[in-house]
């Protein structure tokens, strides 16, 4: 199981290697190629870059809808449930 | 009738130019591995000689001899060998160029991979003080 924690750390590891000029925030161009609408809905001020907490406030969003049985992590099944809602795999 | 001493004068030629023939076998059995400067003092020993001969036993003829002897020496053999010479500096200064590249290059990766690192604990440190605070 993936504690809140560990899906923290995961996310801190992915932001600070895609943060190549090190500005703390993550600008369209440092993500390749993604889409459009999850940057915006991610990018809640509005400014065009992604700071550690949007991205956070996304994971932790995500992470709760998918922990199904509320112990606070998530089990290799239910990663694999959300990723499946998540990308509509099956609706 | 033979002149006095034209003998040991005809000896004293052939042992000459014995000796030039020796000093150019010399500078070539060493195969252009003799060190820059050897070419231009057998050179200048060698001139010596002919201009012995050209001028008979003058010094100042002894002297141009020996300065023609010492260019034509010194194309013969000193130039290749300043040649090699230049190109091994240059093979060494290529190396150290190529030590020196890989050296900056392995630098900056592992600064890049401490900054990242760095960043990575500070994130995760805010964010869990954020979290612990809300």
């Amino acid at each position: 199981m993936v504690s809140e924690a560990e899906f923290g750390r995961d996310a801190a590891a992915g932001f600070s290697t895609l943060d190549k000029d090190g500005s703390l925030t993550l600008r369209p161009e440092e993500l390749g190629p993604h889409d459009p609408a999850r940057f915006s809905r991610i990018d809640t001020n509005g400014d065009g870059v992604l700071t550690f907490s949007e991205v956070m406030a996304n994971k932790i969003r995500a992470l709760e809808e998918g922990d199904k049985n509320k112990d606070d992590g998530l089990s290799f099944e239910e990663m694999v449930q959300s990723v499946e809602a998540d990308e509509g795999i099956g609706q | 009738m033979t002149r006095p001493h034209e003998g040991s004068r005809s000896w004293s030629k052939k042992i000459w130019v014995m000796g030039i023939a020796a000093l150019v076998l010399a500078g070539c059995e060493g195969g252009g591995t003799a060190p820059a400067g050897v070419g231009t003092v057998g050179g200048a020993v060698a001139g010596a000689g002919t201009s012995r001969m050209l001028f008979g036993n003058s010094t100042s003829g002894m002297l141009i001899g020996g300065a023609v002897g010492g260019l034509a020496g010194n194309m013969m053999l000193d130039r290749p060998a300043e040649e090699r010479q230049r190109q091994q500096a240059q093979a060494s200064r290529d190396a150290d160029m190529q030590r020196q590249l890989e050296f900056e290059r392995q630098r900056a990766l592992q600064q890049e991979e401490v900054r990242v690192q760095i960043e990575e604990d500070r994130l995760f440190r805010e964010w869990q003080r954020e979290r612990l605070g809300t």
